[in-house]
């Protein structure tokens, strides 16, 4: 049995000899200002609850003035980095130096809940739950006490009780509670917590935060194998259209028009063409290409808080997807030939970018979006788009929302710019699925932001188009017979 | 299948609510002090750090209750009266905890992603956790006499076998229920609770939509020996900040049979556990308040 006054007895002597000789002084005191992305405030936490270690020597290690200390053994892994209410270590390479040769006895490693949230938002300087709401040109103040189930949380974002702990937001549980990425004793962890532990919790947002996957990217479609048509967001907000045929190569044009989000391009059978943007008030506008000779905008009337995305099922359909306007769900509407456009249809779901939708086969659509947490999520539909499957999501991360198509009935091609949270958040990455296999995942390097964009010429040949971080569009192609080209070939200016 | 309208049961709800609340006795079963000594839990609040106090508990089949003290590194064992009869030490902070009917304690140390077994003639096991389900690890329980550990996405790991700690089962979607059923509980778009009934092979049996409002979280407590289905229900107050806790009781045919409403949830600390089922229906709490430890029940009648 533990013997109670044994252990006060034994942490009075720890503290009194620990204020004498504690000469460990850390001290993170903070990074310069600037722009960061959600997935780099989850790496950053990562690194710190996912790290493993083992002290070299018996450790009690310095938890606060009334929490005494807590025991590391040396024989025992342990996850996370350690708690510890003092001085936070700079980063997690000093932890570990630290832990990996001490002689044991009194230590002071580790880090705290305000300082484990001042890193991960990368804050000019350490705060405390009491000081971080008052650092309003870092943090905006998403509600008030008690109002973090009132509000849409994103990963990344924090829940402070003033002058107690704080949290990061992690992602909701399809049944309503919230998991946490956090600094607690004994170490750093992921944990779920119910509304009713978050009651005098304040939800709030790191400022500055930027998302390479709102950057605009190119829409390509192909009409026949021997022609590309790719369309793009000027720098005057212009829709901008380069044309690849294969005996004359690449040309470039407009199409006019001012966009504040990426356009989209789609070819339904072989000398059509159908751009799509989102016009600067959100309206949804067509430019339709046929005999040689575009259209000019034509307004379609609805208001869209996305750039479109669309698909064709066969030579006399086109179906368009988009983020809805005030609920941020997935919207569908379908075109065709002999009755004109029928109605928009919620699909549901939670996103904050544009869809994607393919159509493996007449009837058959596919809608891809990345989630509010940034994760894929799938709806399908085997009939046109009268029922619909329900959204499923894959379970893991994706830096930007996917862009795809389909080379045959059992195939899907995805590609999306990689998450920070699972390396280079700029890589291109490629996500296959064929009905015998299954889904298999790719790596194809590359410097990009914005959503990646595909087309394919024929069945055995794709070509995709990202822009990359120096503002150049660049082209990767695909064949079935010689696989990927070697590298991305560089298009000039975006 | 799919039989369940919203109104419907809207209906039952309205006719009936009276005499839901009526089904349910609630007794205070004790108040413990918050220190270090024997009959006391532990409690550390200071200012900018994350509060620490007792982070799970659990009842067992004979009504003797478990709390993990995790502040003073203990195990404390209360009588169904509430008086502490025993207290175990350990050299770590527990984070959750399952008793079964043999007498085995489980413990989980999400520091070491470990779950130890402690027998009841002294032997000592434990097994690795994977990362996985050390991250979404929601709640250690005993389902039929074995030790599951559910996830928050929805699924479960069976963990004992024999009374024996195993390696990481397979992961099963769904929370067991009696009789081969599953289910599986989700906030829906329109924030109400949907309740997914399926059979071992994730065939759906039925499907409920709780009829409550502005539902900020819902989980499957369980099912009683006679097939009721109980459900904790966090709802959103509106005009004021937070939420209230409550349970839900739906009967074997999926009806409302009984609702417990605004339970004390001034949780001060994390816990693993809010509520606790048992098998003859009773509804057990362990409530760290600012004050004391408050240990609650609502015995059904």
């Amino acid at each position: 049995m533990f013997n109670i006054n044994k252990y006060k007895m034994a942490s009075l002597v720890m503290l009194i000899v620990s204020l004498a000789l504690s000469t460990v002084s850390f001290g993170w005191s903070g990074v310069t200002w600037g722009n960061m992305e959600r997935e780099e405030i989850v790496r950053i936490a990562d690194d710190m609850i996912d790290v493993s270690w083992r002290p070299l020597n018996n450790i009690y290690n310095y938890r606060s003035p009334s929490g005494g200390y807590t025991w590391f053994y040396s024989n025992t892994t342990y996850y996370g980095v350690a708690y510890m209410m003092n001085n936070p270590v700079d980063d997690l390479a000093e932890f570990l130096a630290h832990v990996n040769t001490t002689p044991g006895g009194t230590t002071y490693y580790g880090n705290d809940c305000s300082a484990f949230v001042s890193m991960c938002w990368k804050m000019t300087q350490r705060h405390t739950t009491s000081s971080i709401e008052g650092a309003t040109s870092y943090v905006t103040l998403l509600g008030s006490d008690g109002q973090c189930d009132d509000v849409s949380l994103i990963i990344g974002d924090a829940c402070n009780d003033n002058g107690s702990h704080i949290i990061l937001f992690d992602y909701y549980s399809g049944s309503g509670g919230m998991y946490s990425m956090e600094q607690t004793p004994a170490t750093a962890t992921r944990r779920y917590w119910s509304w009713s532990s978050l009651a005098s919790y304040r939800p709030l947002r790191r400022k500055n935060l930027v998302d390479y996957s709102q950057y605009d990217g190119p829409a390509a479609c192909s009409m026949n194998s021997g022609r590309i048509d790719v369309v793009s967001r000027g720098s005057a907000g212009q829709v901008k259209l380069r044309t690849w045929t294969s005996g004359g190569g690449w040309t470039t044009g407009s199409l006019g028009g001012v966009t504040n989000q990426s356009p989209t391009i789609v070819s339904r059978t072989n000398g059509i063409l159908d751009a799509f943007c989102a016009s600067t008030d959100g309206i949804l506008h067509q430019n339709h290409y046929e005999n040689g000779n575009w259209s000019g905008w034509q307004n379609l009337g609805q208001t869209l808080a996305s750039g479109p995305a669309a698909c064709s099922q066969n030579s006399t359909n086109i179906t368009i997807a988009a983020r809805g306007v005030g609920n941020n769900n997935v919207w569908v509407r379908n075109w065709n030939s002999s009755s004109g456009w029928g109605s928009w249809v919620n699909l549901g779901g939670i996103t904050y970018h544009s869809p994607c939708i393919v159509s493996r086969a007449s009837g058959t659509l596919d809608v891809f979006i990345r989630d509010g947490n940034g994760y894929l999520q799938q709806n399908s539909s085997y009939n046109g788009g009268s029922t619909w499957s329900g959204w499923a999501s894959y379970g893991f991360i994706i830096g930007s929302s996917p862009a795809g198509l389909s080379r045959s009935s059992s195939n899907v091609e995805l590609f999306y710019r990689q998450s920070f949270v699972y390396g280079n958040g700029n890589n291109l990455m490629g996500y296959y699925w064929n009905g015998a296999t299954g889904w298999a995942v790719a790596g194809h390097g590359g410097q990009m932001v914005g959503v990646p964009s595909v087309a394919k010429r024929d069945s055995n040949t794709m070509d995709v188009f990202v822009r990359g971080l120096d503002g150049n569009l660049y082209q990767l192609g695909w064949t079935a017979a010689g696989g990927w080209w070697t590298g991305f070939y560089n298009m000039g200016a975006y | 299948m799919y039989h369940k309208s919203i109104l419907s049961t809207c209906v039952i709800l309205l006719i009936t609510a009276g005499v839901f609340a009526g089904r349910y006795q609630y007794q205070q079963v004790t108040t413990l002090q918050y220190g270090s000594a024997s009959d006391q839990i532990g409690l550390i609040i200071e200012d900018n750090m994350p509060p620490s106090g007792p982070e799970s508990f659990w009842v067992d089949n004979a009504g003797c209750i478990y709390v993990c003290d995790s502040v003073n590194k203990q195990i404390k064992k209360l009588n169904p009266a509430g008086k502490i009869m025993a207290q175990k030490a350990v050299d770590f902070s527990a984070n959750d905890i399952a008793v079964d009917d043999s007498g085995n304690i489980f413990l989980f140390d999400r520091s070491r992603r470990v779950i130890q077994q402690f027998s009841s003639d002294g032997k000592k096991n434990e097994i690795n956790i994977s990362k996985e389900l050390n991250d979404t690890a929601f709640g250690l329980k005993i389902v039929d006499d074995e030790l599951v550990f559910e996830t928050g996405l929805q699924s479960q790991v069976q963990l004992t076998e024999n009374k024996a700690l195993k390696s990481n089962g397979a992961v099963k979607n769904g929370i067991k229920g009696n009789n081969g059923k599953r289910f599986n509980v989700l906030r829906n778009m329109e924030r109400k609770g949907e309740i997914d009934v399926t059979d071992e092979n994730g065939n759906i049996q039925d499907l409920l939509v709780l009829p409550v409002d502005n539902v900020a979280s819902i989980v499957f407590l369980g099912q009683d020996k006679k097939g009721n289905s109980y459900f904790q229900v966090e709802i959103s107050k509106q005009d004021i900040q937070g939420v209230s806790l409550n349970v839900y009781c739906l009967n074997i045919d999926g009806d409302i049979d009984s609702i417990i409403s605004d339970i004390p949830n001034n949780y001060s600390v994390w816990t693993a556990k809010l509520l606790q089922l048992c098998k003859n229906g009773d509804i057990y709490q362990v409530l760290p308040t600012e004050e004391n430890v408050q240990v609650n029940v609502w015995k059904r009648k």
